[in-house]
This record gives structure tokens, C-alpha cells and sequence, in this order.
């Protein structure tokens, strides 16, 4: 790969990180009320400072971080499930941490922790859930297959979702409502806490490079388990690699956010039908444009604030905006190389 | 292409045996098999004769459940993927690959366990471009793999293990869907590779004539055992083809280049003369 001259993928890049700029600082200007920018850093408009450094800047940043996390993750589960309906919650992981968040939200003793507690239990709740998938996936020879994780996923994402939707049912309507908007996925909730926020990055960042990593390997599993083997590649070694950095980032983004739908389903396919399916173009891409995904979509809820009176979950957005964006990149034939 | 150092055998087959799980009869049954560097060996015998898993055998992607395998010295079921990639490459008999690729991309696959980073380096390039040099697969290189007939493909998958440098190249049903010039032209292009750098060659062929071209040794596979090893003089003798085949075939002596070839007999075995032949071309 990269053997041809693509005079696309340079620009490609370079495209993203403009998005990706514009949408950070529309991000931290732009609100249900405006900030002077210049002023705030120039410290000349103190109240927007305030404004800008605990509240815009860290959501901003959480919102990068959630959507490189789900759109980078949702590509490679496209490719070591062979799916491309594969979406970030597919596997145990996202049942796993939004049952832990739901616990968190109605055990009292957590709930007194705040938001901290609630996505350190999704956190354990997700990687509790790939530990259990881990085990239960494995054939007699001890390999992971990617059909039994599937499986596995899903029957235990519809235990979680049950368990959850029991637990909504038992507590009060206030406390349901609360949960009802975390599952949902919002950037509004109040993890804004630097420790918090470079916690995440730091995972995000560390998973982020093990895909990178395992890009080539990545390639060489589209030929096929046997033919990737005569390659050189470990596809078992390979595809244990990739659920494990794909679970970490998926439970990094749901527990400070929640299930925020559709964007690691349609950015994956958005990038393959740009430039092809080379995952050592197509990780960052995904990252890139996720982030840049997520920082727009949040901006809108926070624009729509004055309209509705209140913020509607990103998550919902991201659908509304995702499925038809995804319908009409399925029609005009994209995830051609 | 790197030379082959002469000190160790590409391949040694020591009562290799191999059963699929739940199988009646194992697949390949006590296989006895030496290649030195630059030889190019020819596995013929009837479907299910267990051609194919002897290959995958040798190439590491199944353990022996019996005897042993060694390819340069180690154990390619047990060595680390990367290692046996750059010294056995395989030609898989198979075409499908799940990801739209084009021919370019799909070769340079051949150089990931060679990468040096993530990315080709100019060594990895060059590589690429014998490869798909050597297998005759230049003019469609920017292609896209799924759109090319399965002849062409079938070069695809020669130059993506030539891309992997190997000292040990195995090969499933290579000429399958060629068309004659190709498949000529394929088998001695291998059997200059295996002269010149000294690349020891098996290849299951099903074509015996495509065989008898290039091949230095035959071996002759049935009910998954060895039944004979040798050069083709000895190997394609009448009564042992029949045996093995099940049909009578008419081995006979091209004048022009003194090679060996077989054809077909008729039921009454005779030859199928071209009387026969015209005949049968008409009642269709």
C-alpha cells in the first residue's frame, strides 16, 4: 500500500485537521451564549474566561476524545467481525459499562461521588464485560472467535439493557430520568475535572496507538484468516489485540459520556468511501473526522439550548443527523477503494 | 530475491500426518519428504489425495498430528507467523478476498511480515514490482483485485507470495483456471526462480502435462500417502498411473523437447485417436 501515488489521501488529511480546527474553535466560541475569545485568553474578559476554561474548553475536549474513541473503534470491529453493521456497542463492552453506569447512578453511596463515580463503574463495567466476553468466546484451543464475540456481545448487551430497564423501573422518576439521559449519551453531564479528562485522553491515546500499531496486521485480515496466517500475521493474536484496544475505547467514551449512537458506525464507512480501506489511513482518518464528527454535533445541542430551553443528548442527535447521512452514503455506493 | 543459504533444507517431511478433526481417515498419512534449495517438486494424484494439506502442512497453518515438519529448520506450526512468512510464502488454491483491493495493495500484503515500520520502504517497493514482474501481472496492477478474471488473479496470488522473498514457495493448484500460454509461461518462470535463486518449489499441479514440463521430482499422492517420489521417468510409469488415477493414460515421449506427456485413454483403452474424438464431437 501506499505504493501508487494517492494524491487524495495528503489532502485528505489536511482536510481533516481543518475540519477539525474549525470545530474546535466554533466549539468554544460559539454556545447558548457567545464568548469574546481573544478576550478571555487575553484575560481582558474575565467572566468568558471563567466560562471558556471549566466549561467550554474541557467539554470540547471530551467531545474529541469520545468521537475519535467510538468512530476508531467501530472501524476495526467492522473489520475483525467482517460486519460493516458493526458499531462500537456491538460487542459486551458497551452493556457492560452502561450497567455499571446505571448502578452507579441509583447506589447511593456512589451517586454521592458525582459524575466521577459513575464513569469510573462504567469504566469497571466495561472492561468487566470484555473479560467475560473473553472468556466465554474462546474455543477448546483457547482462540477467540470473532462470530462467538459477536454472539456473545449481543446476547449480553440484551441482558445489560434488561437489567437496566429493570432498575429504571424500580427507582424514582427523577432518577430515571436521569438515567434515561445518560444512556442516551450527552457531553453535558459535569466531568470536568482535569484529572478526569486527561484520564481519558490518556486511554483514548494509549488504544488509539495499539490500533495504529496493528494497522498492517489489520490489512492482512481482510485476506482471511489462513491466507493473513501464510502473511506473516497472527490473525488470533491480531484480533485480540484489536478487541482489546476497541474495548478500552469504547468504555473510556461511555463512561464519560454515555452511549452516544451512530458515530462509530457511519464515520468508518465515511472514511472507507474517501480513501479506501488501508487502515493505516483509515484509523486516523476515522479518529480525525469522529472528532470533529462529535465536537459539531455537540456545538448543535448547545445552539439549540435557547430554542428548546433545555439540551437534548447528543446522542439523539447524532442519530437524527447520522441515519439519513448514512442512508445516503449507502445509496450513492460509497466503501469503494 | 534473496539467495538462498545452502545450509539448511527447505523442507523435511518426516512421517508428517495430519487428520481433520472427526475425520474417518487422516488426510495425509506418514509423509516422507526431503527438497533441497533450487528444486522444484510436482505433487500429482486424484482430488482428496491430500495434495492441498500436505501444502498447508508445510506451510505452518496446521500441526502434524504425527511425525514432524521442519521448513529451514523450524517447526512452521510452532514458529512465531512472521518468521515462517519470510521463508515459506504459499499460493493459496483459493481466490476470495473479503475487502475491495487493488492488485497493488493485495501484493504488497505479501511484504508484511518484511515491513520494517508501518509503512513500504523502497526495498518493499522493488520487491513488489518483480513480483509482479515475474508473475505477469504488471499491466493490471492498478486494478481492482475482485474485477479480474480468475486466471489473472491466480497471478495475483503468485506475485503476492514472491513479494514475501521466500526460500520455500508452495503452491495449490497454480495453473487452475490459466489458459495454456499462461500456464506454460507461469511454471517456467517458477522453475527459472527456483534455478537461478536457488527457491525450493512444490506445487500441487493438477495438469499432469503442466507437471511434467518444469518439475525436477514428482510425487504421487494417493488416499493421503506417498506412493511414489521421484523424477518423472520413474514416477509416470502406466500401471502405477493407473493405480493411482483410476484410468488408463497413455504416457508418451515429446519429440521436440523429450519430455514426457500423458493423455487420456479410451474405455476399451485404446488411445483416443481423433476418429474417436470426432465422433463424440458430433452426437453433442
Amino acid at each position: 500500500m501506499n505504493l501508487v501515488s494517492r494524491p487524495r489521501i495528503p489532502a485528505f488529511f489536511a482536510g481533516l485537521a481543518v475540519l477539525l480546527g474549525a470545530s474546535v474553535l466554533l466549539s468554544l466560541a460559539l454556545g447558548a451564549t457567545p464568548l469574546d475569545l481573544l478576550g478571555a485568553l487575553t484575560g481582558s474578559a474575565p467572566a468568558d474566561r471563567l466560562v471558556l476554561l471549566h466549561e467550554r474548553l474541557p467539554r470540547t475536549i471530551l467531545a474529541a476524545i469520545v468521537g475519535a474513541s467510538l468512530s476508531a473503534s467501530g472501524l476495526v470491529f467492522q473489520a475483525v467481525l467482517s460486519n460493516p453493521l458493526a458499531d462500537p456497542y456491538v460487542i459486551g463492552v458497551a452493556g457492560g459499562a452502561a450497567l455499571g453506569g446505571t448502578l452507579a447512578l441509583v447506589i447511593p453511596g456512589i451517586a454521592l461521588l458525582g459524575h466521577a463515580g459513575v464513569s469510573a463503574a462504567a469504566f469497571l463495567g466495561g472492561l468487566g464485560a470484555v473479560a467475560l466476553t473473553w472468556r466465554l468466546s474462546r474455543d477448546r484451543r483457547g482462540r477467540m472467535r470473532a462470530y462467538e464475540v459477536l454472539l456473545v456481545g449481543v446476547v449480553f448487551n440484551t441482558i445489560a439493557s434488561a437489567a437496566i430497564m429493570f432498575l429504571k423501573s424500580v427507582v424514582r422518576a427523577e432518577k430515571a430520568q436521569e438515567m434515561l439521559l445518560w444512556l442516551m449519551g450527552t457531553l453535558s453531564s459535569d466531568v470536568r475535572s482535569p484529572g478526569a479528562i486527561l484520564g481519558t485522553l490518556a486511554v483514548a491515546l494509549f488504544a488509539l496507538g495499539m490500533l495504529f500499531a496493528s494497522a498492517p496486521a489489520l490489512n492482512a485480515l481482510a485476506l482471511g484468516e489462513e491466507d493473513a496466517a501464510a502473511v506473516g500475521v497472527d490473525p488470533g493474536r491480531t484480533t485480540r489485540r484489536v478487541f482489546l484496544a476497541g474495548s478500552l475505547l469504547v468504555a473510556a467514551a461511555v463512561s464519560v459520556a454515555g452511549m452516544i449512537g451512530f458515530v462509530g458506525l457511519i464515520v468508518p464507512h465515511a472514511v472507507r468511501a474517501l480513501v479506501g480501506s488501508d487502515h493505516r489511513v483509515t484509523i486516523p482518518g476515522s479518529a480525525l473526522l469522529g472528532a470533529a464528527f462529535l465536537v459539531l454535533a455537540d456545538l448543535l445541542t448547545r445552539l439549540m439550548f435557547p430554542v428548546f430551553d433545555t439540551e437534548a443528548p447528543v446522542g439523539v442527535l447524532t442519530a437524527l443527523i447520522g441515519g439519513p447521512a448514512f442512508i445516503w452514503l449507502l445509496k450513492r455506493g460509497g466503501d469503494r477503494p | 530475491m534473496t539467495p538462498a543459504p545452502a545450509n539448511t533444507t527447505p523442507l523435511r517431511l518426516e512421517g508428517a500426518t495430519f487428520a481433520y478433526p472427526g475425520a474417518a481417515a487422516p488426510a495425509v498419512l506418514d509423509a516422507h519428504l526431503v527438497v533441497a534449495p533450487g528444486e522444484f517438486v510436482g505433487i500429482i494424484g486424484p482430488n482428496g489425495a491430500g495434495k492441498s494439506t500436505l501444502l498447508r502442512l508445510a506451510a505452518g497453518l496446521i500441526t502434524p498430528t504425527a511425525g514432524s515438519v521442519r521448513t529451514a529448520g523450524f517447526d512452521p506450526a510452532r514458529a512465531s507467523r512472521p518468521t515462517v512468512a519470510r521463508t515459506v510464502a504459499l499460493v493459496p488454491a483459493s481466490l476470495a478476498v473479503g475487502f475491495p483491493m487493488t492488485v497493488l495493495d493485495f501484493v504488497a500484503l505479501g511484504r508484511t511480515a518484511r515491513l520494517k515500520g508501518l509503512f513500504e520502504s523502497d526495498d518493499d517497493r522493488t520487491a513488489v514490482r518483480r513480483a509482479l514482474e515475474i508473475a505477469e501481472a504488471t499491466p493490471f496492477a492498478r486494478r481492482p483485485y475482485q474485477e479480474l478474471s480468475a486466471g489473472e488473479q491466480r497471478r495475483v496470488l503468485v506475485a503476492r507470495a514472491l513479494a514475501q522473498e521466500p526460500r520455500l514457495l508452495l503452491l495449490d493448484e497454480p495453473t487452475a483456471n490459466l489458459d495454456v500460454a499462461h500456464a506454460v509461461s507461469l511454471v517456467y518462470r517458477v522453475a527459472d526462480l527456483a534455478r537461478t535463486q536457488g527457491v525450493a518449489v512444490v506445487a500441487a499441479i493438477h495438469d499432469l502435462n503442466v507437471a511434467l514440463l518444469a518439475c525436477d521430482r514428482i510425487v504421487l499422492m494417493r488416499d493421503g500417502a506417498i506412493r511414489a517420489v521421484g523424477d518423472p521417468e520413474e514416477v509416470m510409469r502406466w500401471t502405477t498411473l493407473r493405480e493411482t488415477f483410476g484410468c488408463d493414460l497413455y504416457i508418451g515421449r515429446n519429440e521436440v523437447n523429450g519430455r514426457l506427456f500423458v493423455v487420456p485413454m479410451g474405455r476399451e483403452g485404446e488411445p483416443v485417436t481423433g476418429t474417436s474424438s470426432r465422433r463424440r464431437g458430433q452426437s453433442s
